[in-house]
């Protein structure tokens, strides 16, 4: 909880559901009311003072789909995967700086990316920078377990809400393959049946055992990842800089397994 | 010998050799439908899978096809002189461990080298026949960086060029001299040929590719090369016009220093630890060559022939040309920004487009990402510099050293392990600096 004070006291505050598609809904209802907000954020995490005004925005597809399209045509889908991105990283506050990048860029077209002296367009690239550099490591540090039927599975727990952007990059890579990834964190899943991928909430259920064969390449890639260091150049610091701790529980070579 | 036996010879036989970039290609992006059976994409910037124990990126399965060698390199763990035991995998166990490693996220593809057995055209077809089985057989789409052994038939290197996305060939030594003192087998000649025939045949499937689209691709990631730093007597001075030459007349993407192990036994190799600092600072200078604009006779010179282990090769350079500075932030041409010490590519790149709307101060700066520690020195802003101090040239080296003795690194006069906090100043980013220290990008 966090009280608002000052610096939004004359205006409105619009909650919404945390999606996404909501928060371009809040977009959408500021341009059709011509209403600009003093304040976005999710339903329940603001007390709002007595002079306040709070609207409670509703998500609709049909209106986040026009704002989706607003932001291609107006300013670039460049600025759209942007605004994707930092919304990503849940950081507290994020969505005024995402809807002043927003109104810049209906303003000034795509060139807005390129005014870094702003410090809301500024806040945006860094944070889609963060959100991209933490699924650049998991596209490398995820690890899927193969189970009976091959099924492949994985789990990971990321600080940024990067499901989509991963499940996307194995859908790529994995065309023909079936995958579910989850990230326990959220409780969210993702799952690709070979041709369609679909975002879940929850988490499955009556996973299939793993595969005959798992065990052994399991092993196989202990062996390689210890014979590949170069002991006179051991530096577990700088592995763990790289490789930072929050993701080695899920990281076959450096989990232990009971066998 | 059983496979996990086999794997274990067959990776501490390859670990040696530094590269393991997966950049370069891309590939994927298809339908199912489109792509039928196959498997793998290829990303731009590559993807690092994992790092080892020694902080260097495992992106690749880096594995010999074989230990056994005909040739008997003296800095070589691999030489037929050496008592270690050995082992060949065949085409099929290479093939099945990629795809399985693969399959589970383990991996980015293979880097396969090998020993030369029998004889190089032998060894040639070996490794061949492992990429063929991936390609064809097993629709693996990727990553390969395949090595070409010194003296096999062009015919093989074109075949293998053309499965490939990287092909290579290490010039293993700085100099023709210590090639001959360390690699009695191998010549100059054995080495520059194919990389020129790897060079000549890029460029020329480059012109074919802009005339048909569906041209084969030969090696779409570039070639690369590697050389032994520490082993052999060449100044830093050497090696860098070495590895600009190398840039320019063979378009490498990459020339990547190994700081040398001490595996060998001749009487002239160094029995001392490997030198990281100076594989350090020779990364750094690549940089310098790369996306800096600098050409190697700025970064040193015959009077300073040698990296300062204290300072990194820009602000050297910076010191030692006080005509230049300062800068100023809201005039200077993009070049000239590069050129200051704390500020890096996407920094610079950051400035010329913010100062478009704007005057910059420092602060703008600090949040462009400007490493003001030492861009103090250098900058200024509207003809002041930072918090108004006034910057006697002569004494900004003596405060820089002040700096660096000052930081962690130093403080522990352990200047051999790497800080991982102090060297972004002078590269693009915090992940291509260790990148490039653990020799990869």
């Amino acid at each position: 909880m966090e009280c608002i004070t000052d610096n939004n006291r004359n205006g409105i505050i619009y909650t919404y559901d945390g999606t996404f598609d909501g928060f371009l809904c809040c977009v959408f209802r500021a341009y059709s009311t011509k209403r600009f907000p003093g304040k976005i954020a999710r339903y329940g995490t603001v007390t709002p003072s007595i002079f306040d005004e709070v609207a409670n925005i509703q998500t609709g597809r049909a209106e986040a789909e026009r704002v989706y399209e607003g932001i291609r045509k107006n300013i670039s889908g460049k600025a759209l995967y942007y605004a994707y991105l930092a919304f990503m990283t849940e950081r507290e506050g994020m969505e005024d700086d995402i809807f002043e990048f927003l109104r810049l860029g209906f303003k000034y077209g795509g060139r807005v990316l390129s005014m870094m002296n702003n410090d809301a367009v500024l806040s945006v690239v860094k944070l889609k920078e963060k959100a991209y550099r933490e699924a650049d490591k998991l596209f490398g540090f995820l690890r899927f377990e193969e189970l009976e039927g091959g099924i492949y599975y994985a789990e990971l727990e990321p600080d940024n809400n990067i499901l989509e952007l991963l499940a996307k990059h194995f859908e790529d890579r994995f065309p023909n393959r079936r995958f579910i990834i989850c990230d326990k964190g959220r409780g969210l899943s993702a799952v690709y049946d070979a041709r369609e991928l679909t975002l879940l909430r929850g988490m499955p259920e009556n996973l299939p055992p793993r595969s005959e064969s798992e065990a052994e390449y399991r092993r196989l890639w202990k062996v390689f990842y210890d014979a590949v260091e170069i002991k006179e150049r051991h530096n577990p610091k700088l592995r763990r800089s790289m490789m930072p701790k929050k993701y080695h529980k899920y990281i076959t070579e450096l989990r232990r397994f009971p066998d | 010998m059983d496979a996990l036996e086999k794997l274990e010879i067959l990776t501490d036989a390859a670990k040696y050799d530094v590269s393991c970039a997966s950049s370069g290609s891309s590939r994927g992006g298809k339908s199912a439908a489109e792509r039928g059976a196959s498997m793998g994409s290829a990303m731009k910037s590559g993807i690092c899978h994992s790092f080892s124990g020694d902080g260097r990126c495992i992106s690749l399965l880096k594995i010999l096809a074989s230990n056994c060698c005909i040739y008997d390199c003296k800095y070589c763990v691999n030489r037929r002189s050496n008592d270690v035991p050995r082992t060949t995998f065949t085409a099929r166990e290479i093939a099945e461990l990629t795809i399985n490693f693969y399959k589970r996220n383990y991996i980015e593809g293979l880097f396969l080298s090998s020993g030369v057995v029998k004889n190089p055209d032998y060894t040639m077809e070996l490794i061949c026949e492992a990429v063929r089985l991936l390609r064809e057989e097993y629709g693996f789409a990727g990553y390969i960086h395949a090595k070409t052994v010194p003296g096999a038939d062009p015919l093989l290197i074109k075949k293998l060029g053309l499965m490939a996305d990287r092909i290579s060939v290490n010039i293993e030594m700085p100099s023709e001299e210590s090639l001959k003192t360390f690699a009695p087998d191998k010549s100059r000649n054995s080495i520059l040929k194919p990389m020129g025939q790897i060079s000549g045949g890029i460029k020329e499937n480059r012109h074919e590719l802009a005339l048909y689209k569906s041209a084969p691709k030969f090696a779409p990631a570039g070639h690369s090369t590697q050389m032994i730093i520490g082993a052999s007597p060449e100044t830093d001075l050497r090696i860098i016009k070495l590895t600009e030459g190398l840039y320019k007349k063979y378009n490498l993407k990459r020339v990547y220093f190994s700081a040398y192990v001490p595996v060998g036994n001749h009487p002239a190799l160094p029995h001392t630890k490997p030198p990281l600092m100076r594989e350090h600072r020779l990364y750094q200078a690549d940089w310098l060559l790369r996306f800096y604009g600098f050409r190697a006779d700025e970064i040193l010179t015959e009077e300073n022939p040698n990296f300062n282990e204290l300072l990194d090769p820009k602000c050297t350079w910076a010191i030692n040309h006080p005509e230049l500075f300062p800068v100023e932030v809201n005039r200077a041409d993009y070049n000239m920004l590069l050129r200051v010490p704390g500020v890096g590519v996407r920094s610079a790149k950051r400035i010329v487009s913010a100062r478009r709307y704007g005057r910059l101060d420092f602060a703008n700066l600090k949040k462009m990402g400007v490493v003001l520690k030492r861009a103090r020195y250098f900058l200024v802003c509207g003809g002041k510099y930072l918090d108004g101090i006034t910057v006697d040239q002569k004494n900004i080296e003596r405060n820089m050293l002040a700096d660096a003795a000052m930081s962690p690194q130093n403080a522990k006069k352990n200047t051999a392990q790497l800080s991982m906090f102090d060297e972004q100043f002078v590269l693009p980013t915090k992940n291509e600096v260790m990148k490039s220290i653990t020799g990869e990008l």
